[in-house]
């Protein structure tokens, strides 16, 4: 791990009118290189002003954010950002091709003023597309695919520019089991091979517990928790209500429980 | 289209000629700036620029009679009005914390008003349902000439943004995020929807130009896939509709503007019957069903 943080955020606040209450108060923490870090919390609890204050999308009204030692907003080609897939309008007639190859749009390169895609643009749409098994889609609408394999089309499109942090807002939340193995074996090479720092929004916990090294709870304030001490108190506390745990550690047969 | 081909050809006819060109050029740039308010769905806004227009319109004419600046044409004072409301509306949408729909409101009626306005104050008569209806006999050559211009001036700039401008219709968190600054690229589309409209004043006229904009991408939307054919359908059907429209107008005697909207209007309802047949006749099949 670098010792130097890619993103650090010292005393930060923010609210969204002056004179309400800020969403978010008092906010420290620092991401270093090569982590995968989730955001747990309620609704309404400031994770997607997190996320926004991160990219720079949104100034603080107290506090610093640094990201890769600069102000937010300034490295928009280092991050890769899967919203849910949900936000879309669904009569938008757009292959997917062209919403993978977006993602290359925000990488400076000379003459990409007018944002015209080149040869080997096309090339790494395909090459992201089967790492996440879309490629047979490429020139279907995107309208016209299923919620988890618009999931998959737009992880693409966050992994087409190579970016050094990769921030996806709840990957599981519409996806069936098998894509989700899919994704988490996908998260941990990316994490593993390509040195990837990962920041999730979630609700799943047991997708969570995985593989995420650090849990951030946020509500308001932040706090945070590594995975291995994540129990149901906690739980509860983050979501400030008793919440139904489903053991995923253990298996139920014909003769009863087994470990 | 042999209807086109006379019209075209007749000498007599000039003024259908003119009407006839000038509506085929702006069906450029109406079915790809159509293309775009329609996939962003914001018709409402190009109602409130065209609206607006005639706020213009009656402002040139008024300062044009009073202080007798002939150079300043209604049109001119139309391409002032509409980009002034369209960056009156990008520039509130961004900053202020108003409703979008209350503002549009009062920029489309302020707009109307204002220009009524000012046409009563313009000394001699002035019908302004040519300007609200359209009024084929009144295009020009020059209009010809500068309406061909400014459809190949919005349809190049479109041309070269193309990517861009279909990312930020699509997904404006997304290249906010990625460093992009979407709202160059509105306020881009707004322009190119104010230029549009003025256009068409002349043929359709102000109230019916929102139709325009609006029918044959949407007709367009439901043949086609992607953007790009969606937009080539939206300009070939805006080709088709001002052929048939004015053909329809100049043989049964009825207004131009109108049956070019009609026509428009029948085949959208068309299309959408037809794509939707199967729901529509399943709707129809259980209503009986129900019944007995």
């Amino acid at each position: 791990m670098d010792k130097e943080p890619i993103i650090k955020f010292k005393d930060v606040s923010f609210s969204y009118f002056t004179n309400s209450s800020p969403v978010l108060e008092n906010i420290n923490f620092e991401i270093f290189s090569n982590e995968i870090v989730c955001i747990v919390g309620p609704n309404g609890g400031g994770k997607t002003t997190l996320i926004k204050l991160i990219a720079g999308i949104l100034k603080p009204d107290k506090g610093k954010i640094k990201v890769f030692g600069s102000s937010p907003g300034e490295n928009g080609a280092k991050l890769g950002y899967m919203p849910q897939s949900v936000h879309y309008d669904n009569s938008f007639p757009i292959s997917v091709k062209d919403v993978v190859l977006m993602g290359i749009l925000g990488n400076k390169k000379p003459g990409s003023v007018f944002g015209w895609y080149s040869k080997n643009d096309k090339k790494k749409c395909e090459e992201a597309l089967s790492k996440v098994k879309m490629e047979k889609f490429i020139k279907k609408p995107f309208y016209a695919l299923s919620g988890g394999q618009k999931q998959r089309v737009l992880i693409a499109r966050a992994l087409i520019a190579d970016p050094e942090i990769l921030i996806l807002d709840e990957p599981t939340s519409n996806v069936d089991s098998e894509t989700e193995d899919h994704f988490i074996s996908l998260l941990r090479e990316l994490n593993n091979k390509n040195n990837k720092t990962i920041i999730m929004v979630s609700h799943d916990m047991g997708f969570v517990s995985e593989i995420v090294s650090t849990v951030f709870c946020v509500n308001k304030s932040l706090v945070i928790h590594p995975t291995n001490i994540l129990s149901g108190e906690i739980i509860q506390e983050i979501y400030n209500c008793s919440m139904q745990m489903v053991r995923h550690d253990h298996r139920c047969s014909a003769k009863g429980h087994a470990k | 289209m042999n209807f086109a081909l006379q019209i075209l050809t007749d000498p007599n006819l000039v003024f259908l000629k003119y009407s006839l060109l000038a509506g085929i050029f702006s069906s450029f740039a109406f079915g790809i700036t159509g293309s775009y308010i329609v996939v962003r769905r914001i018709s409402y806004i190009a109602g409130a620029i065209s609206h607006s227009v005639l706020g213009g319109i009656g402002f040139a004419l008024f300062i044009s009679a009073k202080f007798n600046i002939p150079w300043l044409t209604p049109y001119s004072g139309a391409v002032a009005a509409s980009i002034s409301a369209a960056v009156l509306i990008w520039f509130a949408e961004k900053y202020s914390k108003e409703r979008l729909d209350s503002l549009l409101g009062a920029v489309w009626a302020i707009g109307m008003a204002g220009g009524i306005i000012f046409i009563s104050l313009t000394p001699g008569y002035i019908d302004p349902m040519s300007y609200l209806f359209g009024n084929i006999l009144m295009v020009t050559k020059t209009d010809v000439i500068v309406i061909a211009l400014f459809s190949f001036l919005i349809c190049f700039v479109a041309f070269l943004f193309q990517n861009k401008l279909i990312a930020a219709s699509f997904d404006e968190e997304f290249l906010e995020i990625r460093g992009i600054r979407t709202d160059i690229y509105k306020l881009m589309l707004l322009i190119m929807t104010a230029l549009t409209i003025v256009l068409m004043i002349r043929i359709v006229g102000i109230i019916m130009i929102i139709a325009m904009l609006t029918l044959p991408p949407a007709t367009a939307s439901r043949l086609s896939r992607n953007f790009f054919s969606m937009s080539i359908i939206s300009v070939a059907l805006s080709v088709f509709f001002v052929i048939s429209g004015i053909g329809i107008s100049f043989k049964y005697d009825l207004p131009g503007g109108p049956a070019i909207i009609i026509t428009a209007g029948i085949i959208y309802f068309s299309v959408l019957f037809f794509s939707s047949k199967n729901f529509v006749i399943r709707f129809f099949v259980n209503l009986l069903k129900n019944k007995h």
